[in-house]
């Protein structure tokens, strides 16, 4: 037919190929000197600014920041940033979690236990160069303590006791308590500077962008793009010294693997947020060291015992099958916990029991062998028989007629949990409980539960190295209140109510040290005894970070696998890492962390160290030879790889 | 499939033209038909308004209860936030506020980053019409050049292997191609960048800035423009056949134009109407982004901003959103329209 003429159609041709050659010839071009910047974060050896700066520290994060105000930020990067930006009075510390001076040097009780005097550090400035005082200690207080604030709803945990705060003088800040309250040695608040917060009003609190935050503590926000980036830099006259690490960067990656890759590259040098299988990906990454740490999270089989209001008004359509004790122990006994952590965690958690999880050796209490529901399908049948529920048609027990039929919901978002269901709903179909799964939205979830609409639910807890919060989660006075269709939910999502425990829940707070340990291991061998929930399992935060450009790390709790970063309520290793080859500066060290690894063992930490065991070392030591070997192997394969690209 | 949509996107292209003939037909002129068209266009942007509002108040979950996530709160409290976000008025109301806010331009404060919904959204529209708008203008020129190519000589090698390689990318789903790109430029050989618009801690400024904007736009970018270019091929290639065998072609062959100078001047104008009106379709849906691309390349777009809005969720971002992305099809819808009317003498004239 026609043929094609090349000639007159160059103009098309052109056009076409002009905007194309915009992007597909400059891209290898500008590739061929961006990637040589990027790979230089890996060649060299010593800290050399390059166009990146050898000192910038990228943290990748599949999460991501929702905005500087700390009053009003949720995710746990908004923390994160605001624990850098901010200084608090004390800070949980890094070794056992017990209170360490930060802006507050020092602080002391009265006799009755009822007024706390506190000691500001002097010498330390605002980023904007104005000096911080015990003023602004006591505004940000006095702000937090105002009834029904955005402030006080924020921070309630902390400040629900102080009734009065005042400066005493330049350097002092004194708080009345309504009640003996031990905790007042541990106010994880951050300090806001009154000449820049009193501008902003109570309305406005809500909708106040803080773009530019003025703070105390080791780093300076430069940049905020919402998912995107926060980029800081090192605060030059912080008061515990310059940081040795001169930016940090939290990047979002909206694709976890992508995040993998950037770790792989160097392109970042911390990675949070992995699936294990990405984790897993790592393995033997030449640089790249991962730690498989056990964080303060947790998974639950909710159960509704018997949804009632604050004042025992039962609401509701829960099945009162679960009620009954027989029937939850049963279901415990039928769930196959090792099965979860290896099938759904990837091996990355432990079976669950009691609600303070193990890193917080202080405070957990492990059940004894005898006494844990161990996977048991038999006794989980033996029980459910005993009490009554005979097997039916169809595979399903019935009991006066009626057959044990329960609803199970979770919140669709999570992985985990989307994992999770179908195990718990075959193992409960195999004693003969019939279950009806349906996932939704976790605000839906919410309001089913604060409605007492549910038979039982899949959710987790993040629990802080104070467990007072999680405790109270199982008081009565935490249960639904308000009036029907919607009722406005307490905490308690469980409908769980003992005298004796909310006793107990009073009695901690106003005791300290082992008095307290006891009454809460006590708190927590009553829930479990009676197991409003059914614990699944004990999550760990997998990181991967890279260990060949930064060091300094100082994990939390102090062991070769506390977590490293994104520790709770605690920010420990950004004040001390600094790129590999340079060394710390003692000033540093006051400042930050208290014991980073490699570092020789300080007297404190060898007690907490003691509590790895040999065995333990001896896994870890041949894992690293294991892994140093792999690294060689694949050092040397990948030089040869590089020499062929080359040519 | 990919046949069946295309015949339905030309088939919607041959109705709207038969529509516009149809309006303009009785000799009403030109800027009668304008502004007809404008007039529609402008109540149904406010059937949009209307639509939005009441679509966010039917969805279940109580947006305060939300707001408050992750901290204690008392019914008094609870009180509080409905105040301050206009919660707990009664619907018509709301729906006052919400008419004269948004005609000052108001869209209201997000729920999950506190600050303006416009602002919020202001944000993420460049990095979205960076990406999909040169993704898009990419893909058109090129589509369109292949079709041509490709349908002018019906049969040779290059139609053959064009068709066949246009078809494979249209069945090919964004983020898989984007996934395999990224795993070949940016983990095999690392070439180019894992994800985002900068290099992290910032791309440096002016010059060297807009390079590590052109380095993290090119995969992305890539994966766009490939899966979209076979649309724009398929369609102007089928409407270019259906041209060849025509009388007025013969006439131009007759008069001893050369063959370029007949496919140039005389075929490809024709053919190009049904291209036009899918540009410009497509042009509207510039602005919602592209979600899943955006996702694998953490391109912090419009796209990405409504799906995590939707996940929050952030009503506020959502319905200041959908606003936005309606007035852009709206918009895009008149320009289609008044362009045809331009281009088409069928329409301008009926």
């Amino acid at each position: 037919m026609h043929r094609s003429n090349w000639r007159p159609n160059w103009r098309l041709t052109a056009a076409g190929l002009a905007l194309c050659a915009g992007l597909a010839a400059t891209g290898p071009a500008l590739a061929a000197t961006t990637s040589a910047t990027a790979t230089s974060r890996l060649s060299t050896a010593s800290p050399s600014p390059t166009a990146h700066g050898a000192a910038t520290f990228v943290v990748g994060d599949t999460g991501a920041v929702d905005g500087m105000n700390p009053y009003v930020g949720q995710t746990s990067l908004d923390f994160e940033v605001y624990g850098l930006v901010y200084d608090n009075l004390m800070d949980y510390g890094q070794l056992n979690y017990s209170p360490q001076p930060r802006l507050a040097t020092s602080w002391s009780v009265s006799k009755n236990q009822l007024v706390w005097t506190y000691h500001i550090r002097h010498g330390v400035k605002w980023s904007d160069g104005v000096p911080l005082t015990a003023a602004d200690v006591a505004y940000t207080f006095q702000r937090d303590i105002q009834p029904n604030s955005v402030e006080f709803s924020d921070n309630s945990a902390y400040v629900e006791n102080i009734t009065k705060v005042t400066q005493t003088g330049p350097y002092t800040v004194q708080m009345t308590v309504s009640k003996p309250t031990p905790n007042m040695d541990k106010l994880i608040v951050p300090i806001l500077p009154k000449h820049i917060w009193e501008h902003v009003s109570e309305k406005q609190v809500s909708s106040f962008a803080n773009s530019n935050p003025v703070g105390s503590g080791p780093f300076i926000v430069t940049r905020f793009n919402i998912n995107q980036s926060v980029d800081l830099r090192a605060n030059p006259s912080y008061w515990g010294g310059k940081p040795g690490i001169s930016k940090l960067v939290f990047q979002n990656f909206t694709n976890p693997s992508a995040e993998a890759i950037a770790l792989k590259n160097g392109s970042i040098d911390f990675a949070e947020g992995l699936t294990p299988a990405l984790f897993n990906s790592l393995k033997g990454v030449p640089g790249v060291t991962l730690n498989n740490a056990p964080s303060g999270n947790w998974d639950e089989l909710a159960f509704n015992n018997g949804a009632e209001t604050v004042n025992n008004k039962p609401i509701g359509n829960g099945n009162p099958a679960l009620t009954d004790i027989n029937v939850r122990h049963a279901i415990s006994y039928a769930l196959n916990r090792p099965e979860l952590v290896s099938k759904v965690l990837g091996g990355y958690g432990s079976p669950g029991s009691t609600v303070v999880p193990p890193i917080y050796p202080q405070f957990h209490y492990a059940p004894p062998a005898s006494a844990t529901y161990a996977y048991d399908p038999a006794k989980a049948d033996q029980i459910l028989t005993a009490d009554g529920w005979k097997m039916g048609p169809g595979g399903v027990r019935v009991k006066n007629g009626k057959q044990l039929s329960l609803r199970l919901y979770w919140g669709s978002d999570s992985p985990t949990y989307n994992a999770d269901a179908p195990f718990i709903s075959e193992w409960l179909s195999a004693i003969g409980i019939k279950v009806t799964v349906t996932a939704m939205s976790d605000s839906t979830l919410t309001q089913d539960i604060g409605n007492g609409q549910y038979d039982m639910f899949i959710w987790g807890w993040g629990v802080e190295p104070n467990p007072d919060f999680q405790l109270s989660v199982f008081t009565c006075a935490q249960r639904s209140a308000g009036s029907p269709p919607n009722y406005t939910p307490g905490w308690s999502d469980s409908f769980f109510c003992d005298k004796q425990y909310d006793k107990l829940y009073l009695a901690q707070k106003s005791l300290d040290g082992a008095a307290r340990d006891n009454v809460v291991r006590q708190m927590q061998q009553i829930l479990y005894a009676d197991e409003p929930y059914a614990l699944l399992t004990y999550d760990n935060d997998p990181q991967a970070y890279r260990s060949d450009l930064f060091t300094g790390y100082a994990p939390q709790p102090d062991t070769r696998n506390g977590l490293m970063l994104f520790q709770e309520v605690s920010w420990w290793s950004y004040r001390c890492l600094r790129p590999v080859g340079t060394s710390p500066s003692l000033t540093d060290h006051n400042a930050g962390c208290q014991h980073e690894i490699g570092a020789p063992v300080q007297a404190e930490a060898a007690s907490t160290g003691s509590s790895v065991s040999g065995a333990m070392i001896g896994g870890i030591a041949a894992a690293v030879v294991i892994l140093g070997l792999a690294g060689l192997f694949l050092v040397r394969r990948r030089s040869a790889a590089t020499a062929d690209e080359r040519e | 499939m990919a046949g069946a949509m295309l015949e339905g996107a030309l088939a919607a292209a041959q109705e709207l033209r038969g529509e516009e003939a149809g309006a303009a037909r009785g000799g009403a002129g030109l800027a009668r038909n304008l502004g007809i068209k404008i007039g529609s266009a402008i109540v149904t942007l406010f059937f949009v308004l209307v639509f939005n509002f009441f679509l966010f108040r039917v969805l279940p979950a109580d947006p305060a209860r939300n707001l408050a996530r992750g901290t204690t709160l008392t019914a008094t409290q609870m009180a509080a936030i409905n105040k301050t976000y206009g919660l707990g008025l009664p619907l018509p109301a709301q729906f006052w506020n919400y008419l004269v806010q948004t005609f000052h331009g108001n869209l209201g404060i997000s729920f999950e980053y506190h600050i303006g919904v416009s602002q919020v959204i202001g944000s993420a529209l460049w990095p979205t019409i960076l990406l999909v708008g040169t993704s898009t203008v990419l893909s058109t020129v090129i589509g369109v050049w292949i079709g041509i190519r490709g349908g002018w000589n019906r049969g040779s090698t290059f139609d053959k292997t064009s068709t066949a390689i246009n078809n494979t990318l249209y069945a090919m789903p964004d983020f898989w191609l984007g996934m395999v790109l990224l795993i070949v430029f940016a983990s095999k050989w690392f070439i180019f960048p894992e994800g985002g618009m900068h290099s992290f801690g910032g791309g440096g400024t002016g010059l060297a800035g807009i390079n590590d904007l052109l380095w993290h736009l090119t995969l992305p970018c890539i994966v766009l423009t490939l899966v979209y270019l076979a649309e724009y091929s398929l369609v102007m290639r089928s409407s270019l056949i259906d041209e060849l065998g025509s009388d007025y072609l013969l006439t131009a062959r007759a008069k001893g134009l050369r063959d370029a100078m007949v496919r140039r001047r005389h075929a490809v104008p024709n053919a190009l109407l049904p291209s036009i009106t899918l540009i410009m379709l497509n042009l509207g849906f510039v602005i919602s982004g592209a979600i899943t691309t955006e996702t694998v390349f953490s391109w912090p777009g419009l796209g990405l901003l409504s799906y995590n809005a939707l996940n929050f969720p952030d009503y506020p971002v959502l319905e200041g959103a959908f606003l936005l992305f309606s007035a852009a099809v709206i918009a895009a819808n008149l320009i289609a329209d008044l362009l045809l009317t331009v281009l088409d003498p069928r329409v301008r004239q009926a």
